[in-house]
């Protein structure tokens, strides 16, 4: 059994391509991160252009989220310069980053991605109150109201309530919601953290898909991910990190699941070397 | 956006239901004299109930306890002002500026270094009783000037503090309603995280709540004050577990997150109006608060199972 045939049985129709494809049309470079160190993260540096999905690979306690809350302000930067399209940024709180055009899709979708007891309207507006804003400073509410069905409509989101409280949707539709509180605003980048864990496999191709649709409107995304197929199959560069630093950068033609892992998980040689003489020092003492 | 009217309709069939009952026992209490008193009380209570309910918004285990001592600070130092001989707009302006300037403290301290707001607010409450105590060494303030009493002042046979209290608080609701920086508080008070990671500064809302409710209660301890001939240092006292009460009956949420201006109002009405009640049944006046409190115990159960209803996706939001 193949993976289409699984994924066959499971939705009930054939989806034409799992991972959809684009033709890449990647321009010149938006976002300069130079010298970036921050807790866990020891001197990154990374430069993601106009229309590419750059894909960050590691294991847990690698640093990637601790990047990605770097560049959208949840902990600012201890040292290092972050350039967006040439003219610096001091990303010191989410809300800079917002209206700098950076966004987050955060790794735990059900905490802080979203506010489960409220309904799905007030999430998708939450962020985005300036772009409903009446000139005398009051919320347009019609406008909300169309804000929250239009997202909706075009994010397929089931049940097709604005009212429905976030709490009783299923994965796929609450990363659905998270999703689209950032696409209804004009963002340059978007970085998604994990944004197919734990969903179904239909809203998972339907994520790859707002991707590449992101991408080729002009965009950016930083594509965060541990399923390294994944990575393989979208980005079209992938920085692997490893305890704060980054081990290397692969590119598209490149680029395979193999490589990543190893990449990501094996220390370099000198350190392999003294973790097997510490093994068989340990072993020969088990013997004994 | 679409009106929903649960838990304000049934506060108004209690409060018709109690008010009838208290008639068919005393045919005055269904008097204007009567009501319009009942109303002037819950005017002055309105505006505490706001902005306590503002605070409880923000989050679980939020209050406000010191709005009964910005209350009293603010009715005395603005009785001492007029009695110095200020002009009352600047006795006005003053009144709703020490609100402010205490509830500012009240908020900074709580931003600042993280502490819960029933902790901070708690000391500030006794802080500032002491402070009174001291300051006006438990004496009245008598001999005020004529202008003084201008919320006294009868238009359309309701005074005029009864028109101002109701008309901000209808103000509230609306704004409350629609304006981007009220969403902060129910974004933060039902996920603090989540409204972080949605651009918001939690503490800035946190300080902000607090400073509203000290200006609303230092507006409102004016207010109070100026009804009368005579200020009394201890004219706030008793006041803020009623206030805490009037929101939570009206259906603030203690878990935070939820909460209408519209309730608010509600909920101070029925309290200030079961005090009066009480005295037409003909019951000694402990029952009243024997009542209030089991009305607060049914609001809170209510509350908690509705929260619950929801979670298992009966209710929508």
């Amino acid at each position: 059994m193949t993976l289409a045939d699984i994924v066959k049985a499971m939705i009930g129709k054939e989806l034409q391509s799992f991972y959809p494809k684009r033709k890449a049309k990647i321009g010149k470079s938006v976002l300069k991160i130079e010298n970036l160190s921050s807790s866990i993260l020891d001197n990154v540096n990374i430069e993601v252009k106009r229309g590419e999905i750059l894909g960050i690979a590691g294991i847990l306690g690698s640093g990637r989220t601790t990047l990605a809350n770097t560049l959208f302000g949840i902990m600012p930067p201890e040292k290092g310069n972050i350039f967006l399209n040439d003219s610096k940024l001091n990303i010191k709180s989410p809300s800079y980053a917002i209206k700098a055009g950076i966004v987050l899709v955060p790794e735990d979708k059900q905490h802080q991605g979203l506010i489960l007891r409220q309904s799905m309207k007030f999430n998708i507006s939450l962020p985005n109150l300036d772009l409903i804003r009446k000139p005398h400073g009051f919320i347009d509410l019609a406008k909300e109201n169309n804000m929250a069905t239009n997202a909706i409509r075009d994010f397929e989101i089931q049940p097709p309530f604005p009212d429905f409280q976030v709490l009783h949707l299923s994965g796929g539709n609450q990363q659905k919601v998270v999703i689209s509180k950032w696409l209804v605003r004009n963002a340059h980048i978007i970085i998604l953290d994990e944004p197919t864990q734990g969903i179904d496999v239909g809203s998972k191709s339907q994520i790859y898909t707002w991707m590449n649709k992101f991408v080729e409107e002009g965009k950016s995304v930083i594509f965060i991910s541990s399923d390294f197929n994944e990575l393989v199959n979208m980005c079209d560069r992938v920085v692997v990190l490893r305890k704060g630093k980054i081990v290397k950068e692969v590119m598209k033609p490149d680029l395979s699941v193999d490589e990543l892992v190893a990449l990501s998980t094996l220390e370099n040689e000198k350190s392999n070397q003294k973790l097997s003489v510490i093994n068989s020092k340990g072993s020969a003492k088990n013997e004994d | 956006m679409k009106i929903k009217f649960g838990r304000e309709l049934i506060l108004l069939a209690v409060i018709i239901g109690i008010a009838a009952s208290a008639q068919a026992v005393n045919p005055n209490f269904v008097s204007f004299r009567n009501i319009s008193s009942l109303l002037g009380n819950t005017a002055v209570m309105v505006l505490v109930v706001m902005g306590e309910s503002l605070v409880i918004i923000n989050g679980f285990g939020n209050a406000d306890l010191s709005v009964s001592s910005i209350y009293t600070v603010s009715a005395v130092t603005s009785a001492q002002l007029a009695l110095a001989g200020f002009p009352m707009f600047l006795v006005i302006l003053w009144s709703i500026g020490i609100g402010m300037a205490l509830g500012a403290v009240n908020g900074f301290i709580t931003a600042k270094f993280n502490i819960p707001s029933l902790i901070t607010t708690l000391g500030t409450m006794i802080a500032l009783e002491g402070a009174i105590l001291w300051w006006t060494k438990g004496m009245w303030i008598s001999n005020l000037p004529n202008s003084w009493q201008m919320m006294n002042h009868k238009i359309a046979g309701l005074s005029l503090a009864t028109w101002v209290g109701f008309g901000v608080g209808t103000l509230m609701i609306f704004v409350v309603r629609s304006v981007p920086f009220f969403r902060k508080f129910y974004a933060c008070g039902t996920n603090a995280e989540a409204a972080v990671f949605a651009g918001i500064n939690v503490k800035k809302t946190i300080f902000y709540a607090l400073t509203l409710s000290g200006m609303f209660s230092g507006f409102s301890g004016f207010l109070s004050a100026s009804r009368f001939f005579m200020v009394s240092s201890n004219i706030g006292s008793n006041l803020t577990l009623p206030a805490v009460a009037a929101a939570v009956i009206g259906g603030t949420s203690i878990l935070g997150g939820r909460g209408k201006m519209e309730g608010n109002i509600l909920g101070a009405l029925l309290l200030t109006e079961i005090s009066s009640a009480t005295i037409f049944w003909g019951i000694n006046a402990a029952w009243s608060e024997a009542i209030e409190g089991l009305i607060i115990l049914i609001a809170i159960v209510s509350d908690v199972l509705r929260e619950n209803r929801r979670k298992r996706g009966v209710l929508k939001v």
